[in-house]
């Protein structure tokens, strides 16, 4: 049986796609963390040891896209999860217009990054629409994109309305895949509808819940299409986060400091999502 | 469930219904609109109806813009996503099958490495020192490996849940038939997986189509562009010229507009695969 296997199912018609992925990603990655630690070229490379990655903590900008990537990450995810719930409870609640959200709000995925940090632009400008209509109502215009207080909300509003309908969806699909007989069951017992779903709803939603969560964390700290295209991470650096910084290095030739950002992005993906992953997944009730 | 709707209920369906008018046909309405008005018009940035249509003129003009740049980032674009994406599915197909079935050292290992994959970020410098090791950096064709290898441990996973409920009898009685391994993989299993490979032709060829970070890291050397690119060199070009930038905008989008408005229940299917257990 054990010599059949090996005829049937050869190596070799599982290499193409492992080598690529082996020489594309796997390899660069493990060579990220010699790279991090040189002052490096793309051709030549001087070991500096953590020289680099003193650099990256002690320049004003990497600090401050830290710290921006850590709001950033945490305000849209959780807005994105604690939105998607609501929504996705209220939608999968069986009402008339549930298709019709679901297909609105998932939308803007469809739409490219650069796409809709453009729209967001023009409504956000100085006198755009947004404050137009700020104004008409009586309240002062917002520079929404060039006042360093608002930039980074800015890239996490539009951030969110891009991102919700997906968390939605997979929460959807979540919250249908459990047996309705067990809310008829509460329901002749006497629970109410918060009840069943703070003891039904959310135990049995644990598996999807951590699909968003990972995907939310992880786009979260990765982001860094949209604010590019929507601010650039400025004005200054009050909307830097560590995607945008790390173009920057890359940019101006600091090759060796860029990928000293990039492994510290590794490094918090790693840090947060891999044990927050694990935690939630202990929490898993079986559905049977 | 079948019980009376409260009015609470009913009120917050309406509530609910009249914000994604606000929040989403406002927003498309506005980019339309403005698309369809002069320079100086759109420069107002107001949701009035255009004066005078100008959607023509700008179409003729984005297209027209640096001698057809845009046509030729549109068949960049073309290659980019089909390439990856036929050349994602076969592999990532043909690694799952094997990885399902032999239970090796071998499988273990990649096993963890795809799972890996699946979190961690890319590191994109390293990235471009192999693609220019391999003499593929600012190519059309590295920027596909690119996509293919970051797009892979999904695809495998994906594959791999998949093929788990095609029964072995099914391949057992294949082989007793003389399937060789290709014709077992490609007359028996990957007709019998076609569902998931919609799934995964269309989700991924969203993202690569709409990708931007690779193209401006891994082209970045060459003068090709894909149709972000495009769009996003227009916004440094244009700055405040709203009617041709959303003109540029909604023409670059269309294919995937299209695709969501004939597809949407498979589209909105296939986002949650993998994503729920059971």
């Amino acid at each position: 049986m054990q010599k059949l296997n090996r005829k049937t199912y050869p190596i070799w018609l599982a290499a193409p796609g492992l080598i690529i992925y082996i020489i594309v990603f796997i390899i660069p990655t493990f060579a990220s963390f010699y790279f991090s630690m040189t002052i490096w070229n793309l051709k030549e490379a001087r070991f500096v040891g953590l020289e680099n990655f003193i650099t990256f903590f002690s320049m004003t900008n990497t600090r401050t896209a830290l710290i921006n990537t850590a709001i950033f990450a945490l305000t849209t995810c959780s807005v994105k999860i604690i939105g998607g719930l609501l929504l996705a409870r209220y939608v999968s609640s069986g009402i008339r217009s549930g298709n019709y959200l679901k297909i609105v709000i998932f939308f803007p995925y469809l739409l490219g990054n650069v796409v809709v940090a453009l729209a967001f632009r023009a409504l956000l400008e100085p006198a755009g629409t947004v404050n137009q209509f700020l104004q008409f109502l009586g309240f002062d215009a917002v520079r929404w994109l060039t006042d360093k207080h608002f930039a980074l909300l800015s890239c996490i509003i539009a951030d969110i309305w891009k991102g919700i309908g997906t968390v939605t969806i997979i929460l959807i699909a979540g919250m249908c895949a459990i047996p309705k007989s067990y809310y008829e069951a509460s329901a002749i017992d006497g629970a109410t509808p918060w009840m069943a779903f703070r003891k039904i709803t959310l135990p049995l939603l644990i598996p999807s819940f951590n699909t968003v969560l990972t995907l939310c964390l992880i786009g979260g700290l990765r982001s860094y299409d949209l604010i590019q295209a929507l601010t650039g991470g400025g004005p200054g650096y009050a909307s830097e986060v560590l995607g945008t910084a790390i173009y920057k290095l890359f940019a101006r030739g600091s090759y060796g400091l860029a990928t000293a950002g990039n492994v510290i992005l590794f490094i918090a993906v790693a840090v947060i999502v891999f044990p927050i992953n694990s935690y939630v997944s202990k929490r898993e009730v079986d559905m049977s | 469930m079948i019980k009376k709707r409260s009015a609470f209920s009913k009120i917050t369906e309406i509530l609910l219904v009249a914000l994604t008018f606000v929040t989403h046909w406002l927003i498309f309405y506005f980019v339309i609109v403005t698309a369809c008005k002069t320079t100086g018009e759109a420069a107002q940035l107001t949701l009035k109806l255009p004066g005078e249509w100008d959607l023509f003129e700008n179409i003729a003009f984005i297209f027209q813009y640096q001698h057809h740049a845009l046509l030729k980032a549109f068949k960049n674009s073309a290659v980019i996503t089909v390439g990856s994406v036929l050349f994602l599915v076969f592999t990532s197909s043909a690694t799952a099958l094997i990885m399902q079935r032999r239970s090796g050292l071998l499988s273990r290992a990649s096993n963890k490495l795809i799972v890996a994959g699946l979190i961690v970020p890319a590191s994109v410098i390293p990235t471009y020192w192999m693609l220019n090791m391999l003499h593929v950096a600012n190519t059309l064709f590295g920027l596909c490996l690119v996509e293919v290898a970051t797009m892979f441990p999904f695809a495998v996973m994906l594959y791999k849940g998949y093929i788990s409920s095609v029964p072995r009898e099914i391949d057992e009685a294949a082989v007793i038939d003389g399937c060789g391994p290709i014709a077992l993989y490609t007359k028996i299993i990957f007709p019998l997986i076609k569902p998931i490979t919609a799934t995964v032709v269309i989700l991924r060829s969203v993202l690569i189509y709409n990708d931007f970070q690779n193209p401006q890291y891994y082209m970045s050397g060459s003068s090709t562009q894909t149709v972000q690119l495009f769009v996003y060199s227009l916004k440094s070009a244009w700055t405040t010229d709203y009617g041709h930038l959303f003109t540029a905008a909604i023409v670059v989008s269309l294919p995937l507009i299209l695709l969501y408005i004939f597809l949407n229940q498979k589209i909105l299917e296939g986002m949650t695969a993998g994503s729920v257990k059971g």
